[in-house]
């Protein structure tokens, strides 16, 4: 009983945006106190790390034999893909849009600060020989790209945590388990669904301090960036934040439309994945807790939502390529390059691309796909790179809440309107 | 701290110095005590005569160049190359006579060629010409020489390709100070693209901001300096120094005086402490020319 309350308590809310609130002023205000409580919150967030790849592994095998075995799933695959890809042009197109009205991009250029000018400095002196390219490692081939998908062995893959490899694997064994004999099916299904839930429990049960990994986390990445590059790029990060809390508003009223129920049910109902994603910048972790929001509050389709929760919060990353819009708008409008709708048309494609190619990754690495919009323009992405990986900590934890809201989005328009029982 | 460790090193120039002179030499010693003792009539003669005139003058460029040679606030000659000629004073036990008249690189050469000026430290480059009018002691600094790039014109030059390729497309241009040593290294290293010298840095500046050129030419210090002082340069601008292109510093000896040289030569190599790029960046935030980021 005690424990419950205790819980309850915990997870309010209201405790866990005075973590937030507090965690940055903390960071500000005592960085050398912030950065030993960043140690702690990697104690949390190696705990959820812990989940990371069962939970993957377990959630698509399911939701891909699902996918196989049940009717309602596979007629709504043509749903599925349309539904999803209007949702990545959705982002793109919103993320440009908000992006072209709020300018982030002056923000970050409007403080003469000393800090943000040290920054790029050392960004903008590089050495080479005159037979050397500007850039020196080689760009991607598309033969290599793939062959980077393929789990060549899967204990690797799951040792070295290649996400997008071991759900490669996931969907290869989920498709696989619809031609084994029913016995093994069934059992195969079982032990999914167990290893499932073993994580799911060990997320909810590290989920409880959640307030206070929020807390050390935070105060520890206002910390590491800086209470000066803080202050000297805040209007660049509200402005990004701005941009997403437009868009957050827009697929609130979708989910709001579908589901029939009211604007504070659905986010109560989804506030437990909104600030785990928040919290730890992971949009695996949440995956249990989106599933729970969805289909036991919400009521949208259990076998469609435990089909596109995992996929979409792993591949679908909405929220990246809403920032990738914003960071190209700042882009052309730093080099002076007009907006056309050919360059509009061109940008659509290559933002939604390199969002999902950032399947997997988190922070830098997430940001250098940006360099897939800029290469065909002739951009130069080396000024602006070490600017946004200056402050990305702090816009990460949104741009993560981003992608698994706007998942919820896309599969509450890809579920058909459930019936609302009158409460 | 710097007076203690120039005393500590002062004393041990002059233990090394002795050694090596009085036992190979046997003639310097004199040159370390000329102030309390008569000039030895053994010392080499061209030192001799610096030594019976009892001041050593060193040329350099009449305008300020922090950290390399400025006045501070009360009127004092600093700077790294100031402390490299006090250094030379020192070792030989004369002072120094600073000569700023030279409104140019080449024109503080030719006073050192013409002896007006014992030697030159003056933030010297070595080239061709001016080493056919002075003699050039080893290098005290060694620079590269850098491009000031254009952004935009590097990702359209082709950033996957060589640069020596990159920079032959055509349309575009690579501007340097007119008549300067860097005119004549662009020739040699860039001998297929279009060269537009002019007389002003402010103007290669703005031309390169603009993307009237695709880059400027000069050492990796400057371009450095230039980044450092334009506000929001590193944004348009990036700085590629080249590894394998040298621009060494280094001091100008007049052509009669090779004792001199000698001397000189012995002190850079035996008891000068050579400086990093670092050190002069570190020197050149804190110098007099504050940066107008920071107000």
């Amino acid at each position: 009983m005690n424990t419950t309350v205790a819980v309850k308590v915990l997870q309010h809310p209201v405790l866990i945006l005075a973590a937030i609130v507090g965690g940055t002023v903390v960071g500000i205000l005592c960085p050398n106190l912030s950065l030993t409580l960043k140690d702690y919150g990697s104690v949390f967030l190696a705990l959820l790390e812990l989940c990371f790849i069962p939970i993957i592994l377990s959630a698509v095998a399911i939701s891909v034999h699902n996918l196989v075995a049940s009717k309602v799933a596979r007629k709504a695959m043509g749903r599925i893909t349309i539904v999803s890809l209007a949702f990545m042009v959705l982002s793109v197109l919103l993320g440009l849009l908000f992006s072209y009205l709020l300018h982030p991009g002056q923000g970050l250029l409007a403080s003469s600060s000393a800090k943000i000018h040290e920054i790029s400095l050392a960004a903008s002196v590089i050495e080479r020989s005159l037979n050397q390219p500007l850039e020196l490692t080689s760009s991607q081939t598309f033969v290599g790209f793939l062959l980077e998908l393929i789990p060549r062995n899967i204990f690797t893959s799951l040792g070295n945590s290649k996400v997008f490899q071991v759900v490669i694997f996931a969907i290869i064994v989920g498709v696989t388990m619809g031609f084994l004999s029913p016995e093994q099916e069934k059992g195969t299904q079982k032990f999914f669904e167990t290893l499932f839930e073993i994580f799911r429990k060990i997320i909810f049960a590290v989920g409880v301090f959640l307030p206070i990994g929020i807390f050390c986390l935070i105060a520890g990445d206002v910390g590491k960036v800086g209470p000066d590059t803080v202050l000297e790029m805040g209007s660049f990060i509200a402005k990004v934040y701005g941009v997403y809390i437009m868009c957050f508003i827009l697929f609130l009223i979708v989910i709001k439309v579908r589901s029939g129920q009211s604007y504070s049910y659905v986010i109560e109902s989804l506030k437990d994945a909104l600030f785990l994603s928040f919290g730890t910048r992971s949009s695996i972790v949440s995956i249990p807790s989106t599933i729970a929001g969805m289909a036991d509050k919400l009521k949208f389709n259990l076998d469609l939502v435990d089909l596109m929760v995992p996929l979409g919060n792993i591949v679908g990353r909405f929220g990246n390529m809403i920032y990738f819009s914003a960071a190209t708008i700042f882009t052309f409008e730093l080099y002076h390059m007009p907006l056309t709708v050919v360059t509009i048309l061109t940008i659509l494609p290559l933002t939604m691309l390199a969002g999902i190619g950032t399947a997997g990754t988190s922070g830098i690495l997430t940001l250098t796909m940006l360099a897939l919009v800029l290469d065909i323009f002739q951009l130069p992405i080396g000024a602006i790179l070490p600017l946004l990986i200056a402050v990305d900590s702090l816009i990460e934890p949104m741009r993560t809440l981003m992608n698994v809201f706007v998942n919820c989005a896309s599969i509450s328009v890809i579920c058909p309107k459930p019936e609302v029982g009158k409460l | 701290m710097d007076k203690a460790q120039d005393l500590n090193f002062f004393s041990k120039t002059l233990k090394f110095f002795c050694v090596q002179f009085i036992l190979i030499f046997g003639l310097a010693q004199h040159c370390l005590f000329a102030s309390d003792s008569k000039i030895n009539p053994l010392t080499i003669p061209d030192i001799r005569l610096i030594l019976e005139r009892g001041v050593l003058r060193v040329a350099m460029h009449a305008i300020d160049n922090p950290p390399f040679y400025m006045k501070n606030d009360k009127g004092e000659m600093e700077g790294i190359d100031v402390d490299l000629a006090y250094g030379i004073g020192k070792l030989l036990g004369v002072p120094i006579k600073f000569i700023r008249t030279a409104p140019s690189y080449d024109a503080v050469v030719e006073q050192v060629a013409k002896g007006e000026a014992d030697i030159a430290i003056s933030k010297l480059s070595i080239t061709g010409s001016r080493s056919q009018l002075v003699f050039y002691s080893k290098p005290y600094f060694n620079m590269r020489k850098a491009l000031l790039m254009n952004r935009v014109w590097g990702e359209k030059l082709g950033k996957r390709k060589p640069l020596e390729e990159a920079l032959a497309t055509p349309g575009a241009i690579i501007g340097m100070i007119d008549n300067s040593s860097y005119e004549a290294f662009a020739v040699r290293l860039f001998p297929q693209t279009k060269l537009e010298p002019n007389d002003s840095w402010a103007v290669l500046m703005s031309q390169v901001i603009k993307g009237e050129v695709a880059a400027i030419f000069r050492d990796e210090f400057e371009v450095w300096r230039s980044l450092f002082n334009q506000k929001d340069g590193s944004i348009f601008l990036m700085s590629v120094v080249l590894t394998n292109e040298m621009d060494p510093l280094a001091i100008a000896v007049n052509p009669k005086a090779p004792g001199l040289l000698a001397a000189i030569n012995l002190y850079l190599g035996n008891f000068y402490h050579t400086l990093t790029m670092n050190d002069l960046i570190a020197r050149a935030k804190n110098s007099l020319n504050k940066p107008k980021v920071n107000k």
